[in-house]
């Protein structure tokens, strides 16, 4: 109609109102300006209900079901864990894409990139921080969703199937994590890797493992082939699969619907498509707004833990000649590591996780129990939570903590001020460490009370206790004592010699020396503590 | 639902709807009764059905506050003779779900548009996050960040042909009373690289053949302006070009110099 006789006829607000309002309908696919505020207020739809049609119009809504069984809607249920898998990929992939604007795979560029990410570019450690965070949330989120779904029983008929790409789902976003572990080409990122392509290497035969490897590294070693090619896969490949196989996971989930709780579904029972028309829960706006709600709280969640307490490590640059002290994989992977370290490399680092995946995909399809009701799945969640314990004390063999010990000497310093990381005198930082002797055999933590040395009290006690620890439990290892010296090397540059002695099971003295060296303008604080605000308040002697 | 409760809604929205139906055909009787009527009249009767109809419908009398307003409203519309307007609410009908959305606002949806502007202002919050990530840094000894050319004490003679500084992409000339200029390399005409003929003792674009002074100013040819600078200052004795504050050229006919060549 044109425009003049529409204003004639109706006058001009109202023209105008209408307009409006067919705008606002097209936007929203269908749901008109008056049905939205009714919408709102919680008043319901009118019949039919145009708050489906949305679901028909819009692409992004026409993979959504239109509405859910209220028993699925329950928190407790889902704890919502698959949405949240889903939004951290989204998550991811913006703040890699943001990163990816200031860094270059190459390993004489990466490293430079990651300081100048973190000290130079604004909020750059902040978007570092958050994708990290992210990643590693991730990799635990959907592992607690893969629980949850076996802890319910979820797998059983019809859901055989989403059981199985979820698996895949799974392995892609632990490879995805872990391919972007090499990218900031620190130590941590090179031999975690290292360790890691060194466990394909022991595929066997030979010759396919030294394949894999080569492929997968691009070289004998890892160099500037094999970051190209870790890169190439963390920012396209893996994504790529991981976006194929969310959407053949989705759209069975869709299909056959989230599962009921065990009490109102049997087995085989098809209750997505056959909800009861009291029991059905409307995704607009109801379950939309219960979603919305769940991420704007996880995103609130990640950006305060990031802003105080999270900051992603980073060592010092990478250097294929020195592995540092205790070098770890990903915490994901310790239990992998903890197997490495008491069976054979193809057989623990190969076979074993293979087979173990073929059997987590297969549970679906292996499990002869008709029922999800918990009652009758007792030997399933025994063997579940059995399995669960075992993967925790494999993931503690995989720390230092275990049969990866140096020296007693060695350990106290490492305990003290670490290689690579903070550590505690770091932590504490240059201005709290005077100048001065520190021997363990006069009683330190009386001469520095903690009223007058806060941090240098904490740090005696420390040193004491971790000679005295060491002293008690190694047989080698007796009538410890050690001396600290700080001294002033340079102005604001102090030099900090760890001196440890001890007599060995024969009766011969030995000893340990080890050099540090700490800046006055060096910002350190614990990795995974609370974030070290001092530099907001001035020290007494700047005022 | 049950079937008790079932048969009851039933018999509520068939009720509804025949209302509803009564109320449309009075409204075109009261249509055609009320076009030609004065506009006082229909004020009046309207307002006060509004208000008694309205009333008993509402369930808190906060709602009974919002309805009232309504009418005053309406009497603003009925003051132009608008036949629609005037007999929206006639025939005594009770308001439509669609008359209530006009008019009143419940906690429900006045938290939601609070949350929803709440998240509008996060969404401008990481967009000023990502605008600022984004930006390009400029460092010292790039083109875009600043170029330190040395102490007062060392720049060239006053006389001396210009300095090309490639990397900043600027001639450095010492002007005589005004200090150092640092002229951007790129004509103002169609962005061609000109070059200092030392023969003339001018800048020669080799494209379409702008001349400019030592100084930069314009001389002839179709360039627009005379010669674009960068930002020269004294921090601590030494001179200071920042590549990123570019100061355009005066126009080419405001140049002492038009036509001297």
């Amino acid at each position: 109609m044109a425009v003049q006789p529409e204003v004639e006829k109706k006058g001009l607000w109202r023209s105008f109102t209408e307009g409006a309002d067919d705008i606002f309908t097209r936007i929203t696919a269908g749901i008109s300006a008056g049905e939205f505020r009714r919408m709102l207020r919680g008043e319901p739809p009118g019949r039919p209900n145009p708050r489906l049609k949305p679901h028909s119009e819009a692409f992004l809504l026409h993979i959504k079901p239109t509405y859910y069984h209220e028993s699925v809607t329950r928190f407790t249920h889902t704890f919502r864990l698959g949405i949240l898998s889903t939004y951290l990929f989204l998550f991811e992939t913006i703040t890699g894409i943001f990163l990816m604007i200031w860094y270059t795979p190459s390993p004489d560029q990466a490293y430079a990139d990651m300081i100048a990410i973190l000290s130079n570019v604004p909020y750059g450690q902040f978007m570092r921080d958050l994708h990290r965070l992210g990643a590693e949330m991730m990799v635990a989120i959907v592992t607690l969703h893969m629980v949850r779904t076996y802890l319910t029983g979820s797998y059983k008929p019809p859901r055989q199937f989403t059981w199985f790409t979820g698996v895949i789902l799974l392995v892609v976003t632990l490879f995805l994590s872990f391919s972007g572990y090499l990218l900031p080409w620190d130590q941590l990122a090179f031999w975690a890797v290292t360790i890691g392509t060194s466990m394909a290497e022991a595929v066997p035969p030979k010759i396919v493992g030294e394949t894999v490897n080569l492929l997968a590294r691009g070289a004998p070693d890892i160099s500037a082939n094999g970051l190209l090619r870790f890169y190439l896969l963390h920012v396209l490949f893996l994504p790529l699969v991981l976006f194929l196989f969310f959407f053949v996971h989705y759209y069975k989930v869709v299909h056959f619907g989230i599962s009921l709780p065990a009490s109102e579904e049997e087995v085989g029972q098809d209750t997505a498509n056959k909800v009861p028309a009291d029991k059905r829960v409307y995704f607009l706006p109801d379950v939309l707004i219960d979603e919305t709600a769940v991420l704007i709280a996880f995103t609130t969640l990640m950006i305060f833990l990031v802003t105080f307490f999270f900051s992603a490590p980073l060592e010092s640059i990478a250097n294929p000649q020195s592995t540092p002290l205790h070098t770890v994989a990903p915490w994901y992977f310790y239990w992998l590591q903890g197997m490495l370290k008491i069976a054979d490399k193809t057989f623990a680092g190969v076979i074993l996780p293979g087979v173990l995946l073929v059997l987590l995909m297969a549970i679906p399809y292996l499990d002869p129990n008709p029922s999800r009701r918990v009652r009758d799945r007792r030997v399933a969640i025994i063997s579940g939570i059995v399995a669960g314990v075992v993967m925790i004390i494999l993931s503690w063999m995989g720390t230092p903590q275990y049969a990866a010990q140096a020296a007693p000497p060695v350990e106290v310093v490492q305990e003290m001020m670490p290689e690579e990381g903070a550590g505690i005198v770091r932590e504490i930082g240059y201005d709290e460490i005077p100048n001065g002797v520190y021997d363990t055999r006069n009683d330190l933590p009386a001469m520095y009370p903690e009223e007058e040395y806060p941090g240098m009290h904490e740090i005696l006690v420390e040193f004491e206790d971790n000679i005295k620890y060491w002293d008690k439990r190694d047989s080698d290892f007796n009538e410890a004592y050690g001396v600290l010296t700080v001294s002033q090397e340079q102005p604001n540059l102090k030099r900090l010699d760890w001196d440890i002695r001890w007599l060995d099971a024969e009766g011969v003295e030995g000893s340990f020396q080890r050099s540090f060296w700490l800046h006055k303008d060096s910002l350190y604080w614990e990795e995974y503590g609370l974030k070290d605000f001092g530099y907001l308040m001035p020290t007494e002697e700047e005022q | 639902m049950s079937d008790d409760e079932r048969a009851q809604r039933l018999a509520e929205l068939k009720r509804k709807m025949q209302e509803s139906a009564k109320a449309k055909k009075a409204q075109q009787s009261a249509t055609e009764t009320v076009s030609k009527p004065a506009v006082e009249k229909v004020k009046d009767t309207s307002s006060a059905e509004v208000t008694a109809s309205a009333a008993p419908a509402t369930e808190t009398p906060a709602a009974v506050v919002v309805e009232t307003a309504k009418p005053a409203a309406a009497s603003v519309a009925a003051a132009e003779p608008s036949p629609v307007t005037a007999s929206a609410f006639k025939g005594g009908r009770e308001p439509t779900p669609d008359d209530r959305a006009k008019s009143q606002m419940n906690r429900r949806e006045f938290l939601t548009y609070a949350w929803g502007a709440a998240l509008g202002l996060a969404v401008l919050q990481t967009a000023a996050v990502s605008f600022f990530f984004m930006y390009p840094r400029f460092k010292a000894g790039e083109f875009g960040g600043a170029f330190f050319m040395g102490p007062e004490t060392a720049v060239p003679p006053t006389d001396a042909p210009p300095q090309n500084e490639p990397d900043g992409k600027f001639w450095w000339v010492n002007v005589e009373e005004e200090g150092p200029h640092a002229i951007y390399v790129v004509c103002t005409h169609l962005g061609c690289l000109y070059k200092w003929v030392d023969e003339n003792y001018r800048f020669e674009c080799p494209c379409h053949g702008s001349k400019f002074t030592r100084e930069g100013f314009y001389i002839e040819g179709p360039a627009p302006r005379s010669l674009d600078q960068f930002e020269v200052t004294l921090v601590d004795g030494t001179y200071v070009v920042d590549t990123g504050a570019k100061t355009l050229g005066s126009p080419a006919d405001e140049s002492p110099f038009k036509g001297t060549g």
